[in-house]
């Protein structure tokens, strides 16, 4: 076969259409990829003649332009050349093959041409076609092709094939086939360059541009994306006639045809699997429509989108008619390529996609005959399948219709795709035999037996309970064990018949005071024993308790205290509320004595609320949830069956009372005669309090939000908390990586996750986490007696996989919301899958099933978020905000912008021409009436809020705040140190002395990270309770101890940067200035137990005499560090003249007969390069102080400039006093005469040596020069950097980690 | 994606949604295109989301 110079593609060759060239993009990405193969596989049935076949193929090929090409890249872009064909057994590209002697012929067959199809096209070579055909049995054969997509499409496919076939019936008939029927490729290309040169191509681009000016998302049933595979997933099934035909009748009564029957369902079936109502399907068109293109096998066929609303109010009939009309506006559009329509909308940028799935029908008749033999056609491959193809065929031959489901198998694994292609078929039976005009809402796409999975066998909890109360059980267990520890808190411990006592009588108190079932009592104490012993003596007089966290603001607890209107309020000082309405009970000083201590008589039943717990409220107003006993005392009782505790146990509560994780601290342990531990208040925050507590106090059982589960893993002493028997979870997402820290840190210990929303009674599902797991922590199964249903808009159920909203139903649900009976009928309504009459609670979560009956959380689906397990409505922030005098406008979002770092952010649009309100003044007053949790971390003022096309709030355009900083310098190198790790933290370039970490957007799990960092930086001993007290670097400073204030303590002769450890110390010699400080930077990368000190030069606070020769200088040193270390071996490190110090200190040392274990130089070269320089004056000195903070002298000419841009530039040098800084530059002049007059003498060992390799002036010096002065080798590393940015970031961070490694060989 | 909850508000006039009551009182909304589940009854609607929202809340107190 060779190129031919003739034909319609002449010697320049053709250009290719625009339906080629996006299939020529893709295959150039990938050249090696079979994607584009497209095949089928045609079954002859009757007698054939091989060579008639194989001829009446050649002559049809021969007529077929379009297919006879190859492709090469030229200058002018690709271009088509002709290529000339072969006959039949002269290098024809087809296979021939009898396997009639093979066992099973047809399997043969279809593996070789399985192993065809893997094989790709070289677009260059051509030819890009290939058949084969073989016999399989006396009176079957199959024949296969294989074309690339670019040459042809499946309507072309169906135009060859009736060719081939009229044309061998001709030959076997002995007559002539008659002319071809084909038109030529030419035809193709100009039809395609007239188009786009055309009125109708810029009229089509206004079309789709404005169908999709608002770029809409488009959902996927992957609910991702992926770059297309090379292969694809296939699920085939065939739709019986039976079925057609029911399908063809439905669309005769909407007035529809078939295919569109199937396109709405698809469109139902994406819209309920994606929980959204806008779906956009794509439609493969064949593209030819009055155009020359009819008669033409190529590639012509297009992609064009179909975007639809599907809403569970409309009919069945009215889907269908969208479909009717969006496929006629698209066929006036059709022309317009799938590729330009993207580019228009800006979306291959954004690698975004343009539709969901593809739904392709093809009715390309197939009713064929080989000279009588009839055949049925079956597709092999369609081509490239970016996400999911819905190929359904008919093929004309009365055999139903084959529907085959592809899937990119990135995306979609063979049981999803089966699942899809199995449900899809089921609603279209159940549509089929459906009135056509009644609500989409009756269609589910969970087929029959995934219902009854979903609803019956995953919900199969129901377990009989004995009617009691919350406080029952701890009455009759104090009866049981009077005398077992019940309560410790502290130095106090009470046993349960103190504790009980205790309650008791003040239970007869609030009895006087008109408390009784169905009573409320407000409890306003903090964390303490009083505590318990006040929501005892609450249950017990047969009230309900309030919880009310004295931390919160008075107006807050003020507002909830006047919504609930309680009895009372109990609290331990007087003065804590305002008071309010109800009459205050002060325990502090309440005298109890005339009170019998035995349990008080009240009329308490299961159906009277045990306890009203308030939750943000999106509405502005906090919302109080009503809790019944029978709700909380199912909950225990299915805790205690799960995870049984015994006497032996004990509970830390540490929760706030405000926060439900709370009830089940509190009352399980007295329910099961176990010990409850009453950790300090503020305890909850602080993970060394709570390591050290759960070790003391032999802490069993204890419960973090997730969020503080990461905190406290990161707390050393965690890990020695091997007391511990079980670890609860709830309140946010638990992350897999929190859970596999958790295996690590602390192995053995079980961990579980529970789930449930205040509205019903703590938790509803639990998971048990296990070691080796991977993937999203699921929520789990339901809690006895409790159903969970995931369903869809129309509040069918979901199947497995498919997300939806969390229903949960039970005994567990709340009463209501106090005094909200509006509210309570929005959130809990009627229960469709229950028994009659019963509730269900409509969580607002996003969940899905997964295959074996767990449930994973997946988000949520309106504005609720938590933050660090606290429940927040963002718009109860926004109600508040909004309410600021000059504010016309507030949005509320929780941001990440940097991963794992989630904060609260406000924005507000101001009236005009007042003046813009003050974001602190904001910050202010939200704090007056919210909890600090809900208080946005920062608040921006905008001129207006960003929008999308169609006009909604762009949430997403939001800026990111930026934070101000101060910019008070520091003045000690600790101050120096913590404000860089705090920048390091935050993801901030600088920080400031006085910048508060928490005002900057830290938050406990970055502080966890700090604290470590800090830790290891100056081996201090820190605590994130320590930063809590000091967040800012000058507090923090102070705090630790070593830099009180002044920066001369960090002058001295020693500077001691990190102390303490264990290892051999590090001795750090000051470069030319004089100043250690600049090595601070090592710290966060060596070892945290590698002790490291400075050497600084004399004369930095007091005037004294500088050393007259650089011998006395090192001498001097040399007796320094033997005050610390009185004997070697010696590790020395220097950069700048520092590093000749080092040098010469070695060698004194090893005169001494001391070993030296490390010399390491950044930088420094010997006096002899050094020695014909002019020795620097007041101008090169200043440039040195300049350099040795980091700088590059550009226009300070005087030691007043210096000074300003240091202090510009926050560096930690900025501190020093007039007199430092003039000894500074003394002391750099010095150090330079002393260089030049130094002669070395050699050190016995080998050298670690940085270079600051970038080009500098300086072009002489070089490592080299060492080379007498050293016995051993010179390891050079180099850095690519200046001299003067040796001793910052990153380039710091290199020299350390080969100093690190290198300090870990001598550590052995 | 838009969310199409069946219990979303709508600030609509059309009369989309209903009032249900059980036999204890208790009330729920109900989208008024889905079955009204066995053992509940209309009470109020087909109405305005708003309208419900107010007979509900109306109903409680």
């Amino acid at each position: 076969m060779t190129a031919a110079p003739a034909g319609t593609a002449t010697a320049g060759g053709a250009p290719l259409t625009a339906a080629q060239s996006g299939m020529w993009y893709a295959q150039a990405l990938d050249p090696d990829s079979p994607a584009q193969n497209t095949a089928e596989c045609v079954e002859i049935h009757g007698t054939l003649d091989p060579a008639r076949f194989a001829e009446a193929l050649h002559r049809t090929v021969g007529e077929t332009d379009a297919l006879r090409v190859r492709i090469e890249d030229t200058p002018a872009g690709p271009r088509q050349f002709a290529l000339e064909i072969e006959p039949s057994g002269h290098g024809f590209p087809m296979h021939a093959a009898d396997l009639r002697d093979q066992g099973d012929p047809d399997a043969v067959a279809r593996a070789w041409m399985r192993d065809d199809l893997a094989d790709p096209f070289d677009l260059a070579t051509g030819p890009l076609f290939r058949h084969a055909l073989f016999r399989v049995g006396e009176r079957r054969w199959l024949w296969y092709q294989r074309v690339h997509h670019i040459v042809l499409d499946g309507f072309g496919y169906a135009l060859v094939a009736r060719r081939v076939a009229e044309v061998y019936s001709a030959l076997a008939a002995g007559e002539e086939a008659g002319p071809s029927p084909f038109g030529r490729l030419a035809e193709l290309v100009a039809e395609d360059a007239a188009y786009r040169a055309g009125e109708a191509y810029e009229k089509d681009r206004a079309h789709w541009s404005d169908t999709f000016a608002d770029r809409p998302d488009v959902p996927t049933l992957a609910g991702r994306g992926a770059l297309p595979s090379r292969t694809f997933l296939r699920r085939t099934s065939t739709l019986g006639t039976d079925v057609r035909d029911r399908i063809e009748t439905l669309a005769g009564a909407v007035r529809a045809t078939w295919p569109e029957v199937l396109i709405a369902t698809q469109a139902l079936y994406v819209a309920r699997a994606t929980g959204s109502a806008e779906v956009v399907l794509g439609l493969p068109m064949m593209g030819r429509l009055g155009s020359a293109a009819l008669r033409i096998p190529g590639m012509v066929m297009n992609v064009l989108p179909l975007r639809l609303t599907v809403t569970p109010q409309a009919t069945f009939a009215e889907l269908t008619r969208q479909v009717v009309l969006g496929i006629r506006a698209a066929r006036r559009h059709q022309r317009y390529r799938y590729e330009d329509i993207r580019r228009d909308l800006g979306l291959l940028g954004e690698r975004r996609a343009l539709t969901g799935p593809l739904v392709n029908v093809m009715p390309f008749d197939y009713a064929l005959d080989f000279a009588g033999a009839p055949c049925t056609a079956h597709n092999l491959s369609a081509g490239p399948v970016d996400d999911l193809t819905v190929n359904i065929y008919d093929r004309g031959d009365g055999g139903g219709l084959r529907i085959d489901h592809d899937g990119n198998p990135a995306l979609y694994t063979a049981r999803e795709l089966a699942a899809h292609q199995d449900r899809f078929l089921d609603l279209l039976d159940r549509i089929a035999a459906a009135d056509p005009h009644a609500p989409l809402a009756v269609h589910g796409i969970a087929t029959a037996a995934e219902r009854h999975l979903v609803l019956t066998e995953f919900n199969d909890t129901a377990r009989a309970v004995p009617a009691t109360t919350l406080i029952g059980p701890v009455e009759a267990q104090a009866i049981r064990t009077p005398d077992a520890p019940a309560l410790v808190h502290g130095d106090l411990t009470l046993s349960y018949a103190q504790l009980t006592g205790r309650a008791n009588r003040l239970a007869r108190h609030l009895a006087t005071l008109g408390v009784r079932p169905g009573a409320v009592v407000a409890v306003a104490l903090p964390r303490s024993a009083d505590l318990v012993i006040a929501l005892l003596a609450v249950l017990k007089a047969g009230g309900a308790y309030l919880p009310l966290d004295p931390d919160h603001p008075a107006d807050r607890l003020v507002g909830m205290v006047e919504d609930a209107a309680p009895v009372c309020v109990l609290t331990d000082v007087a003065g804590r509320l305002p008071e309010t309405g109800p009459p205050t009970v002060v325990l502090d000083g309440l005298d109890l004595s005339a009170h019998l201590d035995i349990t008080p008589p009240r009329a308490l039943t299961p159906r009277h609320p045990a306890y009203v717990i308030y939750t943000s409220g999106s509405t502005g107003r906090p919302k109080g949830v009503v809790v019944p006993h029978a709700a909380i005392d199912n909950r225990l009782r299915w805790m205690q069956a799960a995870y049984p505790l015994t006497a032996g146990d004990r509970v830390l509560q540490k929760t706030p009372a405000g926060f439900d994780v709370s009830v089940w601290e509190f009352f399980w342990p007295l329910r099961e005669g176990a010990t409850l531990v009453v950790a300090e208040p503020g305890g909850h925050k602080d993970p060394a309090y709570l390591a050290r507590t759960i070790r003391e106090q032999a802490v069993t059982t204890c419960h973090f939000v997730p969020s503080m589960l990461q905190v406290f893993l990161a707390e050393p002493d965690a890990a020695r908390c091997t007391g511990l028997r079980r670890v609860f979870c709830s309140g946010e997402a638990l992350a897999r990586e929190t859970a596999q820290d958790f295996a690590r840190v602390l192995p053995g210990v079980p961990l579980h996750n529970l789930y449930g929303p205040t509205e019903a009674a703590v938790d509803v599902t639990y998971h048990a986490c296990r070691p080796g797991e991977d993937g999203p922590v699921p929520i789990g199964r339901p809690v006895w007696n409790t159903r969970l249903y995931v369903l869809d808009a129309a509040l069918q159920p979901c199947p497995p996989g498919i997300p939806g909203e969390l229903y949960l139903a039970g005994p567990q649900l709340a009463t209501a919301y106090l005094g909200r009976p509006g509210l309570t009928a929005t959130r809990f309504v009627a229960d469709p899958y229950g028994a009659p009459g019963t509730r269900m609670y409509r969580t607002g979560d996003l969940a899905r099933w997964t295959a074996d009956g767990e449930v994973e959380y997946l988000g949520r689906t309106d504005h609720q978020v938590k933050l660090r397990g606290l429940r927040i409505e963002l718009g109860e922030i926004e109600a508040a905000l909004a309410a600021a005098p000059a504010v016309t406008g507030a949005c509320v979002l929780v941001r990440e912008d940097r991963p794992g770092d989630q904060r609260l952010v406000g924005y507000v649009t101001a009236a005009h021409p007042a003046p813009a309100p003050d974001p602190e003044e904001l910050r202010t007053r939200l704090a007056a009436t919210l909890p600090d949790y809900m208080v946005p971390g920062a608040v921006l003022v905008l001129d207006d809020f960003p929008l999308s096309p169609n006009g909604k709030l762009d949430r997403g355009a939001l800026p990111a705040p930026t934070a101000v900083t101060g910019d008070r310098a520091p003045r000690t190198h600790q101050e120096e140190t913590l404000a860089r790790l705090f920048a390091d933290a935050l993801g901030l370039p600088s920080v400031g002395v006085d910048d508060g970490f928490f005002d900057l957007g830290g938050t406990s799990l970055l502080a966890a990270r700090l604290v470590a960092r800090v830790r290891d930086a100056l081996g201090t001993d820190l605590t994130i309770g320590t930063l809590f007290q000091a967040p800012t670097p000058a507090a923090l400073a102070t705090k630790l101890g070593a830099g009180t204030g002044s920066a001369d303590d960090a002058l001295g002769v020693l500077l001691p940067l990190r102390p303490h450890g264990d290892r051999t110390p590090l001795f750090v010699l000051h470069p030319a200035g004089g100043i250690s400080w600049c090595y601070s930077g090592l710290l966060a990368h060596l070892d945290a137990h590698q002790p490291v000190h400075g050497l600084q030069a004399r004369g930095l606070v007091h005037d004294e005499p500088l050393p007259a020769t650089l011998e006395e200088m090192a001498a001097d040193y040399a007796g320094q560090l033997r005050r610390v270390q009185p004997h070697g071996p010696y590790r020395l490190l220097g950069w700048s003249v520092g590093g000749v110090l080092a040098h010469t200190v070695a060698v004194l040392l090893q005169e001494a007969g001391e070993r030296v274990e490390l010399l390491a130089m950044l930088d420094a070269y010997p006096s002899d390069q050094w020695r014909d320089q002019a020795v620097p004056g007041e101008t090169d000195a200043l440039t040195a102080l300049l350099r040795m903070a980091g700088f590059d002298r550009t226009d300070e000419l005087t030691r007043e400039d210096v000074l300003g841009t240091l202090q510009r530039e926050g560096s930690a040098l900025a501190g020093l006093s007039e007199r430092t800084l003039s000894a500074v530059v003394d002391i750099v002049v010095n150090n330079a005469r002393l260089m030049r007059a130094h002669h070395h003498r050699v050190f016995d060992g080998e050298v670690l040596f940085f270079t600051a390799a970038a080009p500098r002036a300086e072009d002489w010096l070089t490592h080299e020069a060492w080379t007498p002065y050293v016995s051993g080798a010179l390891r050079a590393h180099e850095i690519d950097c200046l001299h003067p940015q040796m001793t910052q970031a990153p380039h710091l961070d290199t020299i350390a980690a080969v100093l690190a490694a290198r300090l870990k060989e001598l550590d052995g | 994606m838009t969310p199409t909850a069946p219990f979303d508000p709508t600030e609509s006039a059309a009369a989309t949604h209903l009032v249900l009551a059980d036999g204890h009182g208790d009330r729920s909304l109900w989208p008024g295109h889905i079955a009204v589940p066995a053992g509940w009854h209309t009470v109020h609607g087909p109405a305005s989301y708003a309208a419900c929202l107010a007979h509900a809340e109306a109903a409680g107190n």
